[in-house]
């Protein structure tokens, strides 16, 4: 059955057909939060308010439409709230942070340290690191880019100039 | 794996189950309100029509034609005059409004049917 029928059942009120949405999506959305989010209660709960709140918008959703780019959004806003509501602990991802995989092995077994992060952030300017914590929590480079008034290009070379005062200073 | 998607799917029941059950008490309250108004207006206009022996004016059909053209129109402006129109409005209104709302809920009653189709496989399951 396709995804498409499914959601037409589903509209129709069979809401036992979602459950054929949540077998074959729940492993792909896990995944994807578990790269960016620490603990495996966190994990989980952020999964299930993907699916839940897909649930509440499916009268909405276009069923000519594919499901999964639709739950990767909610997943995607659904980690913003998730690292506003936490601001003092975020994810490091430290794919933001460092150009190399040499740097990353160095500090990985210290990277949870939340005063590692905190210390290789201090180096930053101001406005450099309003920009790193906002990619943490998951903004886009557009989203970004719209906030501090600046244009993408200004952003990406902020971020570029960050990445090597990182990689300068401590490594 | 298995565990979170259990999870997921008894939360989903959850919020529909009680989505569901909030819909049935608002229906049910709505059709109560309009059933009980339709009830009200209705005896109301049907009072005032008794009362004022309105139906006398349907007795001018049963006349000779030329009865019927010379007092109609009389007979008609006197029966407009007298009868209830804010309640025979109000009557209507709600007559209207009350098989609006059966039809409604009638196009609907599938969708209701198959949720609570899926709640009770759902009780079986567990």
């Amino acid at each position: 059955m396709s995804d498409k029928e499914i959601i037409l059942k589903i509209k129709n009120g069979q809401i036992d057909y979602f459950e054929i949405i949540v077998k074959k999506y729940t492993s792909k959305i896990y995944q994807y939060i578990k790269k960016k989010v620490l603990k495996k209660e966190d994990t989980e709960d952020l999964t299930q308010n993907v699916f839940i709140s897909f649930y509440k918008s499916i009268n909405r959703f276009d069923e000519n439409k594919p499901i999964e780019p639709y739950l990767y959004q909610i997943a995607k806003n659904e980690l913003k709230m998730f690292y506003r509501s936490k601001k003092k602990f975020f994810s490091f991802n430290e794919k933001f942070y460092f150009c190399n995989d040499r740097i990353k092995d160095r500090i990985e077994d210290f990277i949870e340290d939340f005063d590692v992060k905190m210390i290789l952030l201090k180096k930053l300017k101001k406005e450099e690191r309003e920009i790193f914590l906002m990619l943490a929590e998951g903004y886009s480079y557009q989203e970004i880019a719209k906030k501090f008034k600046k244009s993408l290009n200004t952003i990406k070379t902020i971020i570029k100039r960050g990445r090597e005062k990182i990689k300068i200073k401590y490594f | 794996m298995k565990n979170l998607e259990k999870k997921i799917i008894k939360n989903i029941y959850k919020i529909e189950f009680k989505k569901t059950i909030f819909e049935i008490i608002i229906k049910g309250l709505i059709f109560i309100f309009l059933f009980f108004s339709l009830f009200i207006f209705s005896s109301i206009v049907f009072e005032i029509i008794k009362e004022e022996r309105l139906t006398d004016f349907f007795q001018i059909f049963f006349e000779d034609k030329e009865v019927w053209k010379k007092y109609f129109f009389d007979s008609f402006y006197i029966f407009y005059l007298q009868i209830p129109k804010v309640y025979l409005g109000l009557f209507f209104l709600f007559l209207f409004l009350f098989f609006g709302f059966f039809l409604y809920v009638l196009k609907n009653f599938y969708r209701l049917k198959n949720k609570i189709i899926s709640f009770l496989k759902f009780i079986k399951k567990i």
